[in-house]
């Protein structure tokens, strides 16, 4: 007994000395990474220094369209313009902030990630711990020449003021997606969406907050219901939040009931919904991809009748952007990717759909009357919106912050209700 | 007896059927027992579009037996001294070596991250050897002391008696008799590193790709055929190794499986 209570008394001891080791290791304060002058220079003699060296690219790699996309069309023409080899790493935004977090921690100036897939709240959080590497878009030739100086995306991200930190990737908005065999017609709004549920019990559902898009999904709802404003006035308070979108949690709650397995569970990814779609369990689905539709009938995953919509006071658009972080270790070959990354030609090919159907982020109008042309040859097939009625149906995100206590009112007042 | 044994494989066999069914179904609603539309378009997405799976398929099955071997060394004199020899504070070092799989294992991750940034290896095959052999010590050490008290140390005591030297004992008396055990170890070893993925991401820093970097993001990503196409060759991988591995051995030395029959 006495043999056992001196082990774990050491044992305790030594742990106790481990953490104060820890604690005691200097957290060097969040600084944001600065570029010296020295590097400003963009020479044929660095381009040839950069030759046969390796730039990674960190980022969700949960769909092999966009894997697909990335190793094939991308690295292939950058290896060939630049002679760089570009290294795609599957990984989720979270561990890629842990990992910059943690390099950060020890005072890393090496680090393994040269430009990183990256948008909203985690961008915030990404800018705030000082985990970003700029202001670095004068770098970038073709964000100049091709993007819209006047698009708020180019320069706000959800709310957050960019200052040069990333550079746009591409443009996703919420869309919805029914079959016309099945439905007749389409909700135009939150209220059409509850009668047609109610009338059709257990035929709807959504994907469950905090995943990106049923979070997205969610804040439409908001939208709807009390409206853009009122949610982007309201301050960073979440009884304030909770007090502004409460309506709009009534009215999930009124929804619950209809929906699938009466809404006391959600599918937990937008891939599942749209399984639950295809396999015929339910009416609708959704995507932030919005040829989502096209790329699903291509591929013989949804019928042909299927076809996409949107709310008539419009539905939730956002941008996704590239970052470089803080301790990227070619930093240069970092630049010239993502200046490959937003040439037009490119940027053409992701919005094929048969390669990834994200939509560009160049301004049309800036375009030459060849890459125009490039442009309009895009077949994108069938069930889809056009450019222009997406255009004009996008809605603002509101602030990076509210969205994860969003998230926790939705999980807290109608899941567990 | 026998009539449970069958449930029992069925019970465990089922869901890898499903799994092996899965990556070649392009639509299977519901209530259909088979796919309704089969392709091989995700085994072509995998292994034609996508030229890092061969060179992950390797690098895991490498990174699985350095893990088994780096494993193996340490835990075998390890195992012996704790079965064998007494010292001061035995018991103790008995709960240690049981501690990296009693504390969460990303809090281990996480501490030895750190350490591993400020010695380099980070990024490193070798780094992530490490990380892995951690975590596979502490089942190698339980076995390896088992199989130790089951032969005792009597026939090394006499070989030592009879004038043989501590290489030749080892060589010619101890080793014939955990062979069996230590198959167990490197098997349970290799099993233990082909599966990680945390400490994989965390420590290899996305250096070190292996067959579960690239299969767990499409399951995040909840495309399930796919992952289920990485998921079968890393099963492929691991069966066809490891049965490899065994068949050397049972060359070389001719053993029923005394300790775990």
């Amino acid at each position: 007994m006495r043999k056992k209570f001196s082990i774990l008394a050491l044992m305790t001891a030594i742990v106790m000395l481990f953490s104060a080791c820890g604690q005691a290791a200097p957290t060097p304060a969040p600084q944001p990474a600065t570029p010296s002058a020295s590097e400003a220079a963009d020479t044929d003699d660095l381009l040839e220094s950069l030759r046969g060296t390796t730039v990674t690219f960190y980022g969700w790699g949960g769909s092999h369209f966009t894997n697909n996309w990335l190793d094939n069309i991308v690295a292939a023409s950058f290896y060939e313009n630049y002679g760089i080899i570009m290294q795609r790493v599957p990984m989720d935004i979270g561990d890629i902030l842990n990992k910059l977090m943690g390099e950060r921690q020890a005072g890393i100036s090496g680090g393994d990630i040269d430009v990183v897939w990256i948008n909203g709240e985690n961008f915030y959080t990404a800018l705030n711990a000082g985990l970003l590497y700029g202001p670095f878009t004068d770098r970038i030739e073709n964000f100049a020449r091709y993007l819209d100086p006047d698009d708020p995306d180019n320069f706000f991200d959800f709310g957050t003021y960019i200052g040069g930190m990333q550079v746009p990737y591409g443009r996703a908005q919420l869309v919805f997606a029914g079959d016309t065999s099945v439905m007749d017609r389409f909700p135009a709004d939150a209220r059409e969406l509850l009668e047609m549920a109610r009338e059709n019990p257990g035929r709807f559902t959504y994907v469950a907050p905090p995943d990106f898009t049923g979070s997205a999904f969610v804040r439409n709802i908001i939208y709807e219901i009390v409206g853009f404003d009122a949610l982007f006035d309201a301050p960073n308070d979440e009884q304030a939040i909770y007090e502004v979108i409460r309506p709009a949690l009534d009215f999930l709650i009124e929804l619950k009931p209809y929906l699938w397995q009466e809404g006391q569970t959600y599918p937990a990814t937008t891939a599942v919904l749209n399984d639950m779609f295809t396999d015929g369990i339910i009416n609708m689905t959704f995507s932030y991809s919005p040829l989502f539709v096209a790329a699903g009938i291509l591929a013989g995953e949804f019928p042909e009748t299927t076809q996409t919509f949107v709310f008539d006071n419009g539905n939730i658009g956002n941008t996704h952007y590239m970052a470089v972080p803080f301790n990227a270790p070619n930093k240069e070959a970092a630049f010239r990717l993502i200046n490959h990354i937003i040439t037009p030609e490119i940027q053409i090919t992701k919005y094929d759909a048969r390669n990834w159907g994200d939509f560009p982020v160049f301004d049309v109008e800036r375009l030459n009357a060849e890459q125009r042309a490039m442009l309009e040859a895009v077949d994108n097939g069938i069930g889809i919106l056009s450019a222009a009625e997406l255009q004009n149906s996008r809605l603002p995100e509101v602030q990076a912050y509210k969205i994860p206590i969003i998230d926790r009112l939705w999980i807290e007042h109608v899941l567990m209700q | 007896m026998k009539a449970l044994f069958y449930v029992w494989v069925f019970i465990s066999c089922a869901p890898l059927l499903v799994l092996a069914v899965m990556t070649v179904s392009t639509f299977w609603p519901y209530p259909a027992l088979l796919p309704e539309i089969m392709s091989w378009e995700y085994y072509y997405h995998v292994f034609v579009q996508n030229d890092q799976t061969l060179n992950a398929a390797v690098t895991s099955i490498l990174l699985a037996v350095s893990v088994a071997f780096i494993t193996l060394m340490i835990a075998v004199p390890a195992a012996k001294a704790l079965t064998h020899h007494n010292f001061f504070g035995k018991d103790f070092v008995k709960i240690l070596v049981l501690l990296p799989i009693i504390v969460p294992g990303i809090a281990v991750t996480i501490g030895n991250q750190i350490s591993m940034i400020r010695l380099g290896l980070t990024g490193t095959f070798g780094g992530v050897a490490i990380i892995h052999s951690l975590f596979a010590l502490p089942f190698a050490i339980r076995i390896m002391s088992n199989v130790f008290e089951a032969v005792g140390n009597r026939l090394e005591l006499q070989a030592a008696v009879l004038g043989a030297g501590p290489a030749f004992i080892f060589r010619r008396v101890t080793l014939p008799q955990i062979i069996p055990g230590l198959l167990a170890a490197f098997t349970l070893s290799f099993t233990i590193s082909i599966a990680q993925y945390v400490t994989t991401f965390m420590i290899g820093g996305g250096r070190v790709i292996t067959l579960t970097i690239l299969l767990v993001p499409h399951i995040q990503g909840g495309q399930t055929h796919i992952a289920a196409v990485y998921s079968v060759l890393l099963i492929g991988a691991a069966v066809l190794s490891l049965s490899m591995m065994e068949h050397i051995v049972r060359r070389y030395y001719n053993f029923e499986n005394v300790f775990y029959a």
